[in-house]
């Protein structure tokens, strides 16, 4: 096969599908809504063919300020909470339990990002409720006197959406990071008189640290993008890039909606090209 | 002529990778039912040579035989060599029986006969009963041997074994070395033999060459190799040497009398050629006695020297001796009653050895 | 150390409580799919009735098939694709070969929404038409890079000499490709294909902006399920799936460790032969059939209804939900799609025509629309019914529960009223919640007038604390489960969920209120006028209309219909608004250029705190 692959002509054979695929319904819209960012839009929506920066100087309008802040945040307490909740589990599941259940508890662990983030988002919506699972519960327990108001439709059940669906892509590039650290450099760093907390902050952290990196990655970015969970959990009533994009396409707003997507953009590459940076360090040390 | 027979020629083949030359103008003929060995440190090109001739690697220049017929240009899958990889490279996801029958089934050759000629050779590798094993089950001697089975099943005009020993531990390597020895007279089919290990160079092969830099040293059997190295490189890599300067006073029919460390000495060139004034000479260093006092018998090369460092190594004990500017290796068997013990640091000796044991190195 | 690993109590805990978190939420869903109760969150016995009720709703049996169609096809085809692509930039040196990996990173990195977005504007722009083509192309897109991906990972494991030792036994590369490197590549093959299979299945996002008639998918069905309503059979249903998919999901994960046995392979092949031919079983039946699009609001219309006449026809009637009507005017300029049917609101007629892409109708062809009471003809926004057919009519008010609040709602400002705050839901509908806004400071609902605009929003801003949801679609639902307890409303929906609890009322403000007609149109783009034609002749015969409306409980403007409606209907507000209340109330009207000054006031309003 390396004979027949091997030529720069039949290597170009074989990806042209897939290349010409991907430009057509990716890179060649991606292109078209940065055309289209700098257009005006129609009286009654659709496309104005005059080009100015009217979008980006109304993207950039104090008064979307609020809504990038919100989405960034969010992001970012949903990132924080992955990290903090996954890094015990992952190391648990990597360095202390019994060999045994490694592999059934790191499947446990993945399993349900197989199902339907909307449907995950559904039960949740269920348990939330005002007259839900959780408030039932409470109230027959006595716990509380009335239902609690702020479980569903509020930025509480929006991280905890987020969270419940991002976790598992926080816990398996941990767990890698963590498989690959060598037990006896911790028996090493204990020998030397370290105490736990040192080695875990002063060894275990830094050698886990490109997993650590992915997984910021691999849960920031879907958040900051977020749709679903702010629309359902959060009852439209806190608007997040995600929901203010969607928006300008129903209220026929494609410049709008094109300059908010290039911004959003622009924003995972800035972050991409951080957290690339800082793996990239920690690789020539 | 004999070439016309030969299993494998190789004529004048040049291999570049970008600038760094693999192979320099390489010419080689193995002799049907030879077993040749490529020996040569990493990255000398011994590797290189061996895929040119399976025919996964195009050389720049040159030409490749098989059997007489030029197969430069043909394509690996329709050469009638077969390959023993480094570390054997078993297909993981067949068993023991498909493996070797591999090879057959592209020939699509009746199933009886496939079964018929997989039994056979796992039998000659003994083998047999392993049929239904799979690669990653087997130790590393078993999977060396399936390797073998999977070449030779196929009645190659010659086998190409690369490194095929060098997985393995010291014990079990020696025993394939009998068996590998054992199956290529038994087949009687030419094997080429890529090691960077000497002894078992020397102990396995008709012939071998000499390989470095890209370029072949020496060529013949293993005792000529040894005892007539041509180049100081086949000298100290073969073995180990001493190789001194030495300055040609004269030349007559056949020798030459050489200043060698302030002595002069006659030497049979051997049919090498000497010019200029200076040369290399070597000397092995277990052709060297050392002695507390000269002998008077002059027919012997005797030289003055302090001792270094003794270096004890059970069945011989290794000495340095400073003679001038030459640091001097000698070793000498541990026989019971040598009077080498009884030598100390510092001490003063006598290297001698025999005339012959000179060989003049060409430059 | 040989010491035995100790895992210390509190890293146990934490593990226990993180998979419970995990998992808890699935179960509980599960155990209540089996209650016997609308009420969820209480256990009134077992049954199987939600699980009966989702396997007989044909909307979601085409659904999951439409789905499983595009599931299956995606995954052959981003296989196939993803791994030759895999193979070709293997040990590739090229000087394109970083450019053609950023490529294949670009659907993994660049959010869902703005992959929607940026395709459906493309495809609107090139005139492609919005369908199940384009809902494969967009999921293709965004499957090869897993299957490059993963695939790339496991041929940089693979030695190189496995091929070449084939090469060396005399296999040609061909056949070196499909005896050697396609079988160990298959694992991870099959993984990718199988993770490509499940986003394709589950992919909400993006589907939703590229689907086009005919293509409603699962997720697509389920999400406007969820958002007008949580219902036991929606717990049934997600019940099903997600255990179906956790069960598989572990299987596979066996398979993939203790590697396929005989049993299993046939049990994999017999799911893959079922699936197949339920997806394309479907599809074999509609085919050769005449289809009509029809895009209608949720629940506008009684499947009864639509059975019939495709009983009586043989026409196949494809219903697609929207939610706004910016999003049905959205639908229709973004992608050329296939709609034969339209049920826009009144104003949006008006702006239909105005951007052309309305038909005029054939009113010969409608023998029916004699049966139609006059006050919903020849209204301002299509003053000779040209264009349009009034289907509905209604009124926003307001609903709220008896239980709850005691005393009489009357007025606008009791959505304003600080003693429901966290009750209080509003219409997620720019312009119904400005119109409630305006006619509280006693203004038209079609001002233009920045001050009064300003003045409106003002008020808005200062009912956001108080206010609990935004929401067009599930007011019905947060008010019979207590979220709210007031709610500005459309009327047909309250007046169907006091079937359920009759301690919910609908009132129409004494300030006056939207007047509401939705309308029968067929877009300049329909393939089948024809049959919309004769679907709208059908929908006004007094019989089915009095059907329909007993059903969906919305009001037509049918008069020889009414003495067929149910008792609920004829008391209906509508039927007896007083005359100054009705004098003060409105048609919403485009306003023009003040939309601008509408979004962005409205953008104001959703940004506040």
């Amino acid at each position: 096969m390396r004979a027949s692959r091997g030529s720069e002509a039949n290597r170009w054979i074989w990806l042209a599908p897939s290349v010409l695929w991907l430009v057509f319904v990716l890179l060649l819209p991606l292109g078209f809504i940065i055309a289209v960012s700098f257009a005006e839009r129609g009286l009654y929506g659709g496309v104005h063919w005059r080009f100015g920066l009217e979008n980006y100087r109304r993207a950039l309008d104090p008064l979307y300020f609020p809504i990038y802040a919100r989405s960034f945040l969010m992001a970012a307490v949903t990132t924080a909470l992955c990290l903090l909740i996954g890094y015990p589990v992952a190391y648990a599941i990597a360095l202390r339990v019994n060999p045994k259940w490694k592999h059934a508890l790191l499947v446990l662990s993945i399993l349900p990002f197989w199902t339907s983030f909307l449907l995950r988002t559904y039960a949740w919506m269920f348990l939330l409720r005002a007259e839900g699972f959780v408030n039932t519960l409470l109230l027959t327990w006595g716990v509380i006197e009335r239902p609690i108001s702020w479980l569903l439709y509020s930025d509480f059940a929006v991280v905890i959406g987020q969270l419940y669906g991002e976790l598992p892509f926080a816990i398996l590039p941990l767990y890698v990071a963590l498989e690959r650290v060598d037990v006896r450099v911790i028996e090493a760093a204990m020998d030397l008189g370290a105490n736990r907390w040192h080695v875990f902050w002063r060894v275990v952290v830094p050698l886990t640290r490109p997993g650590i990196i992915t997984a910021l990655v691999l849960v920031f970015i879907p958040s900051l993008g977020a749709f679903i969970t702010p629309d359902l959990l959060g009852g439209a009533k806190s608007a997040m890039l995600g929901t203010v994009i969607q928006n300008q396409f129903v209220q026929r707003n494609p410049p709008m909606g094109s300059a908010l997507s290039v911004l959003l953009i622009l924003a995972v590459l800035a972050l991409l090209l951080v957290a690339w940076r800082a793996a990239g360090v920690k690789e020539r040390q | 002529m004999a070439t016309a027979t030969s299993a494998i020629r190789v004529e004048g083949v040049t291999k570049r990778y970008g600038v760094v030359t693999a192979l320099e103008a390489v010419s080689l003929e193995v002799e049907r039912g030879e077993f040749l060995t490529l020996l040569g440190p990493s990255g000398s090109g011994k590797t290189t040579l061996l895929r040119v001739i399976a025919g996964l690697e195009r050389p720049d220049e040159g030409r490749v035989y098989l059997g007489g017929e030029d197969v430069t240009d043909l394509p690996p899958y329709r050469r009638r060599v077969h390959t023993v990889f480094q570390q054997y490279v078993l297909f993981p996801h067949l068993n023991v029986y498909k493996n070797v029958a591999f090879g057959l089934e592209q020939k699509r050759l009746p199933r009886r006969e496939i079964e018929r000629r997989v039994a056979a050779a796992l039998e000659l590798v003994r083998l047999s009963g392993y049929e239904r094993r799979w690669p990653h089950e087997l130790s590393g001697g078993e999977q060396q041997r399936v390797a073998l089975a999977r070449a030779l099943v196929l009645e190659p005009e010659a086998l190409l074994l690369d490194e095929p020993l060098a997985a393995l531990d010291l014990q079990l390597r020696k025993e394939m070395q009998r068996e590998l020895k054992r199956l290529q007279r038994e087949v009687g089919i030419s094997f080429l033999m890529v090691t960077h290990d000497q002894e078992e160079a020397l102990a396995l092969s008709d012939r071998l060459a000499v390989i470095a830099g890209g370029r072949l040293q020496q060529i013949g059997t293993p005792r000529e190799v040894y005892e007539n190295p041509e180049t100081a490189f086949v000298a100290t890599f073969l073995g180990s040497a001493n190789v001194f300067e030495a300055e040609v006073m004269a030349r007559e029919n056949g020798d030459a009398l050489l200043a060698l460390c302030g002595r002069t000495v006659r030497v049979s060139l051997n049919g090498r050629r000497l010019e200029g004034s200076r040369a290399q000479v070597a000397v092995r260093p277990e052709k060297i006695a050392l002695r507390a006092r000269p002998l008077r018998k002059t027919d012997l090369v005797q030289l003055e020297g302090v001792i270094e460092e003794r270096l004890y190594l059970g069945d011989a004990t290794h000495w340095r001796v400073r003679v001038g500017d030459h640091s001097v290796l000698v070793t000498e068997p541990n026989r019971p009653g040598s009077r080498a013990e009884a030598f100390r640091d510092g001490q003063r000796v006598f290297l001698c050895w025999a005339r012959e044991s000179i060989v003049v190195l060409s430059q | 150390m040989s010491e035995r690993r100790r895992t210390s109590p509190v890293l146990m805990v934490w593990m226990g409580a993180t998979y419970l978190f995990l998992y808890a939420p699935i179960l509980v869903l599960a155990v209540f799919s089996l209650n016997d109760s609308r009420l969820l969150a209480v256990w009134r016995g077992f049954t199987w009735k939600w699980y009966k009720a989702a396997f007989s709703n044909q909307l979601l049996l085409d659904a999951l098939r439409t789905s499983l169609l595009i599931a299956v096809l995606t995954t052959l085809v981003a296989t196939l694709l993803g791994t030759s692509a895999a193979l070709a930039v293997e040990r590739w040196r090229g000087r394109a070969r970083p450019l053609v990996e950023a490529l294949f990173v670009l659907p993994i990195v660049v959010p869902e929404i703005v992959v929607g977005f940026a395709s459906v504007t493309f495809f609107g722009w090139i005139g492609l038409r919005l369908g199940l083509g384009t809902v494969l192309l967009a999921h293709v897109a965004f499957s090869i890079s897993y299957v490059f991906f993963i695939v790339r990972a496991r041929l940089a494991t693979l030695d190189p000499r496995l091929e070449e030792a084939a090469l060396d036994l005399g296999a040609d590369p061909w056949r070196a490709f499909w005896r050697i490197t396609l079988p160990l590549l298959a694992p991870a093959i099959a993984a990718s294909a199988l993770l490509v299979f499940t986003l394709s299945l589950d992919d909400y996002v993006i589907t939703s902006f590229v689907a086009g008639a005919g293509a409603t998918t699962l997720p697509m069905r389920l999400y406007s399920m969820i958002k007008t309503g949580i219902t036991p059979e929606v717990n049934a249903i997600s019940t099903l799936l997600l255990v179906s998919t956790l069960v598989l999901m572990a299987v596979a994960f066996r398979i993939e460790r203790r590697g396929m046995g005989r049993g299993s392979l046939i049990l994999v092949g017999l799911l893959l032969c079922g699936l197949v031919s339920f997806a394309f079983g479907g599809f074999a039946t509609k085919r050769g059939r005449a289809e009509l699009n029809v895009l209608i609001w949720s629940n506008y219309i009684a499947p009864s209804v639509v059975r019939k006449f495709e009983e009586r026809t043989g026409i196949v009637v494809n219903i697609e939900t929207y939610d706004s009507n910016e999003a049905l005017l959205a639908k229709l300029q973004a992608g050329v799609v296939a709609y034969d049917l339209i049920v826009p609101s009144d104003y949006m007629v008006r702006i239909l025509i105005l951007e052309n892409l309305l038909q005029p109708l054939d009113l010969t062809r409608v023998p029916n629309r004699r049966h139609l009471d006059p006050v919903a003809l020849n209204l301002p926004f299509d003053p000779t019914n040209t264009y349009s057919l009034p289907y509905t009519r209604g009124v926003t008010g307001i609903a709220y529960r008896t239980d709850k609040i005691a005393e009489p709602i009357q007025s606008w400002a009791d959505l304003w009223d600080a003693r429901w705050r966290g009750r209080i839901a509003m219409l997620d509908d720019m312009r119904e919640a400005f119109a409630a806004a305006l006619k509280l400071l006693g203004y038209s609902l079609n001002s233009t007038d920045p001050q009064q605009l300003r003045q409106a929003r003002d008020r808005l801003l200062a009912q956001k604390p108080l206010v609990r949801a935004y929401d067009s679609a599930n007011f019905d639902q947060l008010l019979l489960s207590g979220e709210v307890w007031i709610a500005q409303a459309w009327d047909g929906q309250i007046i169907r969920a006091r079937r359920e609890n009759p301690n919910l009322a609908f009132v129409i403000p004494r300030e006056g209120t939207t007047l509401i007609v939705d309308n029968l149109c067929i877009p300049r783009s329909a393939r089948r006028p024809d049959l919309a034609h004769e679907f709208i002749n059908y929908l006004l015969d007094p019989v089915v209309a009095a059907e329909n409306m007993n059903e969906i409980m919305y009001l037509m403007p049918n008069a020889s219909a009414r003495p067929l409606l149910r008792e609920e209907l004829q008391r209906h507000p509508v039927f007896s608004i007083p005359p100054d209340v009705l004098r003060k109330s409105e048609y919403l009207q485009d306003v023009g250029p003040a939309t601008l000054l509408y979004d962005r006031y409205w953008t104001e309003v959703k940004i506040a705190r």
